[in-house]
C-alpha cells in the first residue's frame, strides 16, 4: 500500500493476491443499514453527517436490508422488535456484519432492568464488533467501522467457501 | 370555576354519590364505576362546565384496587378537573368514554395493555404498546417478569448478576 504513496519512476505492476484485492473492494464498499432504534440513532445519522462523514470510508447508508452488508443495532432492542430484527439480519446477502451500538443493544444498558427490554442484541444475531457509550460519539462509531475494515481485510473469504 | 364550585353545581344537577378527595396531592373528586360515565357526560355537556378536552386517562395499582384518573381540561373557561375512579383488581370494569373525547381511544387502550382494566363499550380494546401474545399487565405490583418471549431467553447473564444487589 506503501507504494500508492510514492511515485513510480515508470509505469509499474502492482502484486497482490485476488483474496486481498477482494478484501480492498469489499472493506471500502461498506453499505450499512438505516437501522436507529432509539437515541443512539441520532448519533448514527450524525457520523453520516457531514461532520463525522461515514461515506470517506465508503460506507453508504441503505434502506433497504437486501442491498446492506453492514447493520449497525443503534439503540434498545425490545422483546417486541426482537424478531424483527432476526428478520432484518436474514434478509441481509452473505457476507454480512454486526455493529452492536452502544450499552442498550450491548447488554440492555439503561432500560435492563426493565420487563420488555432485551438483555443484549447478541441473543438475537451474531455480533461483530461491540461498541461501549451511551450513546457512542460519531468518533467512536466510525473507529467502529475500521474495527469492521480490518476484520475484512484479514479475513481470507475466497478460501472460506468449502 | 374552582373545583369546590365544580363538585356542588355537579352534585346538585346529578343524583350520584360523589365525594371531594383533599389529599396532599390535588383535590379530586370521587365516584364509583357505575356513575362515571354520567359524571363525565355531564361535566362536557354543561355549559357552565364545558370540559371539551380530555387531557390524561390513566391508573394506578394501590393495594388491591386500581384508581382510576381523569384529567379534563376546558378550553372555554380555563378550569381543570381530575376525577377519581376505583375498579378491583381482578375482573375491574369501567365505561369506556370514547363517545365522548375520542382521544380516550388509545389512553384506554394504553390503561388496559398495563394494567387490565376492562373497558366496557370500547370499539377495540386490544394492547397498544406490547404484542399481543404478551401475558400480564406490567404496571401491576404484582407482575412478574417473563424470563423468556417467543423462545428468546432473557433471562440475565451472570455479569449482570454480578453487578446486581444481593
Amino acid at each position: 500500500m506503501n507504494n500508492l504513496l510514492n511515485t513510480f519512476d515508470s509505469d509499474g505492476i502492482v502484486l497482490t493476491t485476488v483474496d486481498t484485492a477482494l478484501n480492498w473492494t469489499r472493506a471500502n464498499s461498506l453499505f450499512y443499514m438505516l437501522f436507529g432504534l432509539a437515541c443512539c440513532g441520532i448519533e448514527m445519522m450524525q457520523t453520516g453527517g457531514p461532520r463525522g462523514d461515514l461515506d470517506r470510508f465508503g460506507a453508504v447508508p441503505r434502506a433497504s436490508p437486501r442491498q446492506s452488508d453492514l447493520m449497525i443495532v443503534a439503540g434498545t432492542v425490545t422483546l417486541k422488535m426482537a424478531s424483527r430484527v432476526k428478520t432484518l439480519y436474514d434478509q441481509m446477502p452473505e457476507p454480512k456484519y454486526v455493529i452492536s451500538m452502544g450499552s442498550c443493544s450491548n447488554t440492555g444498558g439503561l432500560f435492563q432492568p426493565g420487563y420488555s427490554v432485551l438483555q443484549g442484541v447478541d441473543r438475537m444475531i451474531p455480533v461483530d464488533v461491540y461498541l461501549p457509550g451511551c450513546p457512542p460519539r460519531p468518533e467512536a462509531l466510525t473507529a467502529a467501522l475500521i474495527a469492521i475494515q480490518k476484520k475484512i481485510m484479514a479475513e481470507r473469504y475466497l478460501r472460506k467457501q468449502k | 370555576m374552582d373545583i369546590k364550585t365544580i363538585f356542588e353545581s355537579l352534585s346538585t344537577a346529578l343524583d350520584l354519590e360523589i365525594s371531594l378527595i383533599e389529599d396532599s396531592y390535588e383535590i379530586k373528586i370521587k365516584v364509583a364505576p357505575e356513575g362515571l360515565h354520567q359524571l363525565l357526560a355531564r361535566c362536557k355537556q354543561d355549559p357552565e362546565l364545558a370540559f371539551d378536552a380530555l387531557t390524561n386517562q390513566t391508573g394506578i395499582h394501590v393495594d388491591e384496587s386500581i384508581q382510576l384518573y381523569y384529567v379534563l381540561y376546558s378550553y372555554s373557561h380555563h378550569h381543570e378537573l381530575m376525577v377519581n375512579c376505583e375498579v378491583p383488581l381482578e375482573g375491574g370494569e369501567a365505561p369506556s368514554v370514547v363517545d365522548l373525547w375520542p382521544g380516550a381511544d388509545w389512553l384506554e387502550r394504553e390503561t388496559y395493555d398495563l394494567l387490565g382494566v376492562q373497558f366496557t363499550g370500547h370499539p377495540d380494546l386490544k394492547r397498544i404498546m406490547l404484542p399481543e401474545d404478551w401475558e400480564g399487565h406490567p404496571l401491576r405490583k404484582d407482575y412478574v417478569f417473563p424470563e423468556s418471549y417467543q423462545g428468546i431467553d432473557n433471562r440475565p447473564s451472570e455479569i449482570t448478576k454480578s453487578f446486581q444487589q444481593k
